[in-house]
């Protein structure tokens, strides 16, 4: 597959960005290195607005294939760093859920929980969804009825 | 060392109403877990629906009875000290418990069994001795769930060396909770489950737009309307005995070791699950009558506390407007 070095050429080297220092003006970015505004250099005579820019350079292919290795290398890590993060995540919301404030200490997937996420999310065990009674009492006998246990 | 004498008393809570079946409805009642249980059911799918509640009682009972030597439960408290691999059953219960236990900052304790064998309740309870000889002992405080240790991947437990551990009464409300699951899962819209009087309710009855259920105070019976969610009471009046001179009770509070002495009679409470209600009522029967309603009250539970002079208070969202006498 051939990819269009001429596309990729023109977003990296010349996204156009304007100096604060210099409004008006545009400067040029090269791969790896930044150019910026030398005040002290005459300028020519024309007006920026007339600057033409310069005609997009082609990058060496050997160049184009390390920077593909390169992302390529952040791509797995970060893959692998984002799937182990996720991972654990999952690890502890579960310990955390059923063990509560027990004490894990076997090997592997040991955990010391101290005081857990159900005692720090106000309570959950007791938290209550409002009103349980019914609207009156009506004229009929109980149906059942709670004692002491 | 003192000698008391230890006995039953016989039961001071007034006689409950008869209750009336609601007009669509069947009422199936079994033994399990130490009690009544008591399943109201829509005619059609009654039988099917009994046999459901019967089997995940029996099951639960099997599991997690203190009294049976047999029982998971007592397997596991003969093996403290050694990791344990455990049933989903027992496991989840243990979880819940642990969750109450931490929530209630250890005001419910699911480990006091070697304090409740002490005060001589040590066998159930329609079988204490009349008579008997035990102790008199200075209790010991408990705490020790602390050191329970859990592996949710392998599913064992490890209970310290010394503890043994007791669900009580929750273990009821959970399997009270289960039961109304399992109906659900089964197509059913509308039941009550009453396991020695903690019960939950699913839907409402038919033709009818809510439950009406009586709970006790030290003399009489309320009327109250339940649309949803459960009721659970705790409380002295059945489950005490004379140690000695010294009335003794099941409700230990965990920072003393022995029965409460809360000046209640008993705590009701409505809560969501029966779970909650059963763990709430006795946390607020241990912590007394301004500290209990003080709880309730943090937590939004609506409950009636009576006191051991029969005066009650309520705490909010509880009725009093709702509250209705029922005449024996």
């Amino acid at each position: 597959m051939e990819t269009n070095l001429y596309d990729y050429d023109a977003t990296v080297q010349w996204t156009p960005q304007q100096d604060p220092l210099n409004k008006g003006r545009f400067v040029t970015v090269q791969a790896g290195q930044q150019e910026f505004p030398r005040p002290h250099k005459p300028k020519p005579p024309q007006g920026a607005v007339s600057q033409k820019p310069r005609a997009p350079e082609k990058m060496p292919k050997a160049r184009t294939l390390a920077l593909a290795r390169t992302l390529k290398r952040w791509l797995a890590v970060a893959s692998i760093v984002g799937f182990g993060t996720f991972s654990g995540l999952v690890a502890l919301h579960q310990v955390g859920t059923a063990t509560s404030q027990s004490t894990q200490t076997s090997s592997g997937s040991s955990t010391t929980s101290t005081s857990s996420s159900s005692s720090q999310n106000s309570n959950s065990f007791l938290n209550q969804g409002g009103n349980n009674f019914g609207t009156s009492s009506s004229s009929s006998t109980a149906a059942s009825g709670t004692h002491t246990s | 060392m003192e000698q008391a004498v230890l006995r039953r008393q016989p039961p001071v809570e007034p006689t409950p109403p008869d209750y009336n079946t609601p007009p669509g409805m069947l009422r199936e009642e079994f033994r399990a877990m130490g009690t009544t249980v008591s399943v109201l059911l829509p005619e059609s799918q009654a039988e099917v629906g009994a046999q459901i509640v019967r089997t995940l009682f029996s099951e639960w009972e099997q599991t997690l009875s203190r009294f049976l030597p047999e029982s998971e439960l007592s397997q596991l408290n003969q093996q403290a000290g050694t990791p344990v691999a455990v049933s989903d059953l027992l496991y989840t219960v243990l979880a819940t418990a642990l969750t109450a236990a931490q929530d209630t900052e250890g005001l419910y304790d699911p480990a006091l069994l070697d304090q409740l064998v002490q005060l001589g309740y040590n066998r159930t309870f329609d079988a204490l001795p009349v008579v008997g000889f035990d102790p008199i002992i200075p209790g010991e405080p408990g705490g020790r769930w602390r050191g329970i240790k859990v592996d949710p991947i392998r599913r064992q437990v490890t209970l310290p060396a010394g503890i043994k551990l007791d669900f009580g009464g929750i273990a009821k409300g959970i399997a009270v909770d289960a039961a109304l699951e399992r109906l659900q899962q089964s197509g059913i819209r509308s039941a009550l489950v009453n396991g020695g009087g903690d019960l939950a309710v699913l839907g409402l009855p038919p033709a009818e737009e809510q439950w009406q259920i009586s709970v006790p105070g030290r003399e009489q019976f309320w009327k109250i309307p339940l649309h949803h969610g459960a009721v659970a009471t705790s409380g002295i009046a059945r489950r005490h005995w004379m140690q000695g001179q010294t009335l003794r009770h099941h409700l230990l509070d965990p920072r003393t070791g022995l029965p409460a002495q809360s000046g209640l009679w008993s705590v009701t409470v409505v809560t969501d699950r029966c779970e909650q209600a059963e763990v709430a009522a006795k946390v607020a029967f241990i912590l007394g009558s301004k500290s209990g309603a003080d709880f309730l009250r943090r937590h939004r539970i609506a409950g009636l506390l009576i006191h051991e002079d029969g005066t009650w208070e309520t705490v909010e969202p509880w009725n009093i407007h709702l509250m209705e006498e029922i005449i024996i």
